[in-house]
């Protein structure tokens, strides 16, 4: 069987056990397979895209830099969503950059009647999350988009359990009360 | 809405609370409206976003990918057969990748024969952490300068202290398509930054397994230093105890024995062409030879006359040198702009050892 035919149909870890062997099918085949995802991650960590896209590619490179390190503990799925989230951090630091306040980002389409509801719900949460300080909102992502349980959350961002349950809440509730209160479609000031 | 209330509430939510917790949060109607406005909130931030653009899929996982290879590069050697100059590896002299099937043992056989594996760094975080850019290009004027005036004493002195030898170990494995891996290594202690300097090699070396035989390493010219254009090769100094290796490799090692100063090592492989799949504004540090720990054998020759210029590069610059006696240069190739610089040693006829 080819290399890449034989590496689609294979589970995580064995495309894992393969890659750390040197196999570039399966190393390929793995990061395409959850690279939305640590895109995604990427991209609510970072806030904009610009930022995004820089560190969406650290996170790949890590990924596979640091794959030889990985001892599946943990599934593939959560130790790579973990290693890029702390490439985006890392990333992030790098630039020094804080979020672009809002009235500083690319001016948006419209979202006018004919946006379906699915477009404006993500253009509004692509609001919000920037105006959400990083401290709540870098482990409300890294769980709720990672999916990052809080151990794994305190870990990787060296804080006590306790505190990243406290900032996920607390960054939730801000979270809500942005998105509560949006202008409505269509009569959104630019 | 109190922190404790919505603390609950979120915690509730991912599961984590006592039973005793989450009882009270199922029988207080606020709460579960809390939990019910949090799970909203969650639920959007787990919507799928749109797919990423193709070009961009395909930028970063290209760069992902060649991140993976680099992470290979010592088994990306193109495997020269020295005597008639051609690629071991095949016809297709720009194959630079390993197939998928023989990765695995290629990486086994180069651990097995280096102490370490090759690594690339990005530059630009080295450039972050380093000097100003107008106190590198001082350095660099001094380093030239340096080097310039060190092949002329040495020219003067007619100093006959270096020593150079060529070391070769054979193989009971002369199939495989590691086992006639042909490397040149150049190791100049206290080492005259031309090469060196050039490719911005700071390694420093450690004892060389092979023990230095007879004959001299010194310039004949001043060296015409290549411009690396922002890409450096790095190279080190093979281990002290290296384990034996079952390649075959050929180096050339010119060591001044008598100096106290470090030692400055320059490796390079005869068409380094595991470089060609290093990216722009990546460092190459890298062990090339898989010369062992075997005695130097009695006689034998190695050609360096007839290794062609790597694939798709353009010469740069090259040092006149001699070793053992025997003419040759020190060729600086660059694949691109802003890409790597690989140096290859040649020699005008056969170099022999004893």
């Amino acid at each position: 069987m080819a290399p890449y035919a034989a590496a689609i149909d294979a589970t995580d870890a064995e495309l894992v056990a393969r890659a750390q062997q040197g196999d570039r099918a399966a190393m390929e085949t793995l990061l395409g397979r959850h690279y939305e995802r640590v895109h995604t991650i990427c991209r609510r960590i970072a806030g904009n895209e610009a930022d995004a896209d820089d560190a969406c590619q650290e996170a790949l490179m890590a990924i596979v830099r640091g794959l030889d390190r990985f001892d599946g503990r943990s599934s593939f799925r959560t130790w790579s969503y973990r290693v890029a989230s702390n490439a985006c951090l890392d990333e992030m630091r790098r630039k020094n950059r804080r979020p672009v306040p809002r009235d500083m980002l690319p001016e948006r389409p419209d979202s006018g009647p004919g946006l379906d509801a699915a477009v404006a719900d993500r253009l509004t949460l692509d609001d919000a999350l920037p105006r959400l300080s990083e401290e709540f909102r870098v482990p409300v992502v890294l769980r709720d988009v990672a999916g990052l349980d809080y151990a794994e959350i305190a870990d990787t961002l060296g804080i006590p359990p306790g505190t990243v349950r406290s900032r996920i809440a607390r960054g939730r509730r801000q979270l809500a009360g942005m998105l509560g209160n949006q202008v409505p479609p269509g009569e959104r000031q630019s | 809405m109190t922190d404790h209330h919505d603390d609950l509430a979120s915690a509730y939510l991912d599961g984590q609370l006592s039973p005793e917790e989450a009882a009270r949060v199922e029988a207080d109607p606020g709460l579960l409206a809390e939990v019910d406005a949090l799970a909203a909130v969650v639920e959007r931030l787990q919507t799928e976003e749109p797919p990423v653009d193709a070009g961009t899929r395909e930028r970063h996982l290209s760069a992902a990918m060649a991140a993976f290879d680099e992470a290979l590069a010592p088994t990306n050697v193109i495997a020269l057969d020295s005597a008639a100059g051609r690629s071991a590896a095949g016809d297709d002299p720009t194959r630079v990748y390993p197939q998928p099937d023989d990765m695995a043992r290629r990486t086994a056989k180069v651990a097995s024969a280096t102490s370490g594996p090759a690594s690339v760094r990005r530059l630009d975080d080295r450039r972050r952490q380093g000097l100003p850019s107008w106190l590198s290009a001082a350095a660099a004027l001094l380093v030239i300068g340096g080097g310039i005036g060190w092949f002329l004493s040495r020219q003067d002195q007619g100093d006959d202290s270096a020593a150079v030898s060529l070391d070769a170990t054979t193989s009971a494995e002369g199939s495989g398509a590691v086992a006639d891996d042909a490397a040149f290594e150049s190791t100049a202690e206290g080492s005259p930054p031309t090469s060196a300097a050039a490719l911005g090699a700071d390694d420093r070396a450690a004892g060389n397994a092979a023990a230095p035989a007879g004959g001299n390493a010194a310039s004949e010219a001043q060296p015409v230093i290549p411009s690396p254009d922002g890409t450096e090769v790095q190279a080190s100094a093979p281990p002290s105890t290296a384990s034996p290796s079952t390649t075959t490799s050929r180096a050339i090692t010119s060591a001044a024995p008598s100096s106290t100063t470090p030692q400055s090592t320059v490796t390079t492989q005869l068409g380094a062409l595991a470089f060609g799949s290093v990216p722009a504004g990546s460092e190459v540090q890298s062990r090339l030879t898989a010369s062992g720990a075997s005695p130097q054998p009695a006689g034998g020759s190695a050609c360096g006359d007839a290794v062609a210029a790597p694939a798709g590069t353009t010469l740069t610059g090259y040092v006149p040198i001699t070793v053992n006696g025997v003419a040759g240069e020190a060729l600086f190739y660059r694949s691109g702009p802003g890409a790597i610089t690989v140096l290859v040693v040649r020699t005008s006829s056969c170099l022999a050892f004893s």
